[in-house]
């Protein structure tokens, strides 16, 4: 038996004790043993919001897995009022939280889709255009020709008129930085919006993105003036290489040939170059000195570059060095399992280019 | 651009469970099973029990939804009416201080030692044991603990190492480690 006042043994001692693996939420099991308790629930919501159809219900999930740029067409395909509540538009207007996964559509013809986890609050004022958004992922559809169209959020006011966008109210930690995430990602599918709070505004076109965060401006990587046009355009292919979890297209990122010399011994280490530390590179060297060519550098490269599980990127910053050759990106990566996940990769101009040196 | 599972607050699904959305209950139900039995657990020291102390909890809570004002506060608020149940468990059975449930005797001394780490836990204050309970019981995240027992982040982790330095001297007067 180790020391008990070794705190690894107490921990492994305490999990073996205590530890339950077995214990697992049944929530339908629940329901069946306490419908009394269902039913003061149930009885609460108003009867526009009752689950009216099945129907409804396949059609939200079929949406909620396509892209922002298909909602139009899905409208068109299934028509917008069969994924409504039979009755609700002869409801008065009242303030409502609507959480998802559904579709709302308003009185003027403007629709929203939540996805699994998201919510907003309707206004009450029938002469009131938009909506508070809560949480998570919506898609939004705005009708043309009735006038501003506004949804707030924790960050700052999305302003459209007659457009198609996605909002994405990201709020949690950082698994690997334990950093606490307040963000909102605005995409605009069709026509254009503004984004805008008390720090500042941007109006973004039609396949553009931004972020906006708790207290901070809008950024948007497309109107920050510091970017050299080159460094721009090397940060989308890292940024649709993550989403797209493409290992090589990521790794094209990186100079091969220098890294390449660097593992040969036949080029001084370069911190600028080389993102790890000098012990990092002669470790490398150690591992990886007997590679005979770029290509098979490139191709261990490859396999060890794992993008499985992302789904999203935040670009949150990029900050270039007042010499204009070093940059550093803040980013958060969304993963499948709802982790969220930051970095700062690393960027430096060299051999005639921009190059990723470090993740 | 999309994450489907970045979750809601829980102010936004008591709001529309409030409303009588009874998926957002569940969304709830999911979020806070474990650690609601892990608490019962803690106060009653075995864990068929404790899954019946947090079945009965969640439905009080679903009945009486509607009395709770500070939507944020549903974690301690659940966590109150778990004490609740389980106190009215532990006077039924006229049982006031529950000895922890122990392993199937197989003679071990790794069951023997788990046996000695469950009486350690169960001889600390009932705070500090219902913490410890819920940080060894299935892992749940600090943020999590200090939502349902509502306490700070940083008391959870100051009572945390009291708690840890307090089973370590009752193990070794039980005569286990060094």
């Amino acid at each position: 038996m180790g020391s008990v006042h070794d705190d690894n043994w107490l921990d492994t001692a305490l999990d073996e004790a205590i530890g339950s693996s077995d214990t697992q939420p049944d929530f339908e099991q629940w329901k069946a043993n306490h419908p009394e308790a269902v039913q003061t629930l149930a009885a609460r919501r108003p009867p526009q919001q009752r689950p009216p159809a099945t129907k409804t219900i396949k059609v939200h999930h079929l949406w909620a897995k396509l892209a922002a740029a298909a909602a139009v067409a899905i409208a068109a395909i299934v028509g917008v009022t069969q994924l409504m509540p039979p009755d609700a538009s002869d409801t008065p207007a009242v303030a409502r939280t609507l959480t998802g996964p559904m579709t709302h559509t308003f009185d003027d013809g403007s629709a929203v889709t939540l996805g699994a986890n998201a919510g907003i609050r309707t206004y009450g004022a029938a002469d009131k255009r938009g909506f508070e958004h809560l949480a998570g992922v919506i898609d939004v559809t705005v009708a043309k020709g009735k006038g501003e169209f506004i949804v707030t959020t924790p960050y700052g006011d999305v302003k459209a008129l007659g457009t198609e966008f996605t909002l994405d109210l990201v709020d949690g930690t950082t698994v690997n930085t334990k950093e606490r995430i307040e963000l909102l990602a605005v995409e605009v599918t069709e026509g254009s919006v503004e984004v805008s709070n008390d720090k500042g505004a941007s109006v973004l076109a039609e396949q553009q993105k931004l972020v906006v965060e708790k207290d901070r401006a809008p950024y948007r990587m497309n109107a920050d003036g510091n970017m050299p046009a080159r460094l721009r355009e090397r940060m989308d292919a890292m940024i649709a290489a993550m989403e797209a979890g493409d290992d090589a297209a990521y790794t094209a990122n990186y100079n091969s040939n220098y890294l390449y010399k660097l593992v040969k011994g036949q080029i001084e280490y370069d911190a600028n170059r080389f993102g790890g530390t000098a012990e990092d590179a002669q470790r490398l060297q150690q591992a990886l000195g007997h590679i005979a060519s770029v290509e098979a550098l490139t191709e261990v490269f490859q396999q060890s570059v794992n993008l499985e599980g992302v789904t999203n990127v935040y670009l949150r910053e990029i900050e270039v060095s007042a010499d204009g050759k070093h940059a550093t990106a803040r980013l958060v990566t969304g993963e499948t399992n709802g982790r969220l996940r930051g970095s700062s990769p690393q960027w430096h101009y060299f051999d005639n280019d921009w190059w990723q040196v470090d993740d | 651009m999309r994450i489907e599972s970045v979750e809601p607050s829980d102010a936004v699904l008591v709001e529309a469970a409030q409303g009588g959305h009874l998926d957002s209950f569940g969304a709830l139900y999911q979020r806070y099973h474990n650690p609601i039995v892990a608490l019962a657990y803690a106060g009653l020291g075995d864990k068929h029990a404790a899954e019946d102390a947090a079945q009965e909890a969640f439905a009080i809570a679903c009945r009486d939804l509607d009395s709770l004002r500070n939507r944020e506060k549903f974690g301690a608020w659940l966590g109150g009416i778990c004490r609740n149940v389980t106190r009215q468990m532990l006077r039924q059975q006229s049982r006031p201080a529950p000895p922890p449930d122990n392993s199937p005797d197989d003679g071990t001394q790794r069951q023997e030692q788990s046996d000695a780490v469950r009486r350690a836990v169960w001889k600390l204050p009932e705070p500090e044991r219902e913490l410890i309970v819920m940080r060894y019981f299935d892992g749940f995240s600090q943020a999590r603990i200090s939502e349902v027992l509502d306490i700070t982040p940083a008391a959870v982790n100051g009572r945390l190492v009291r708690a840890k330095r307090k089973i370590a001297q009752f193990l070794k007067r039980d005569g286990f480690g060094s």
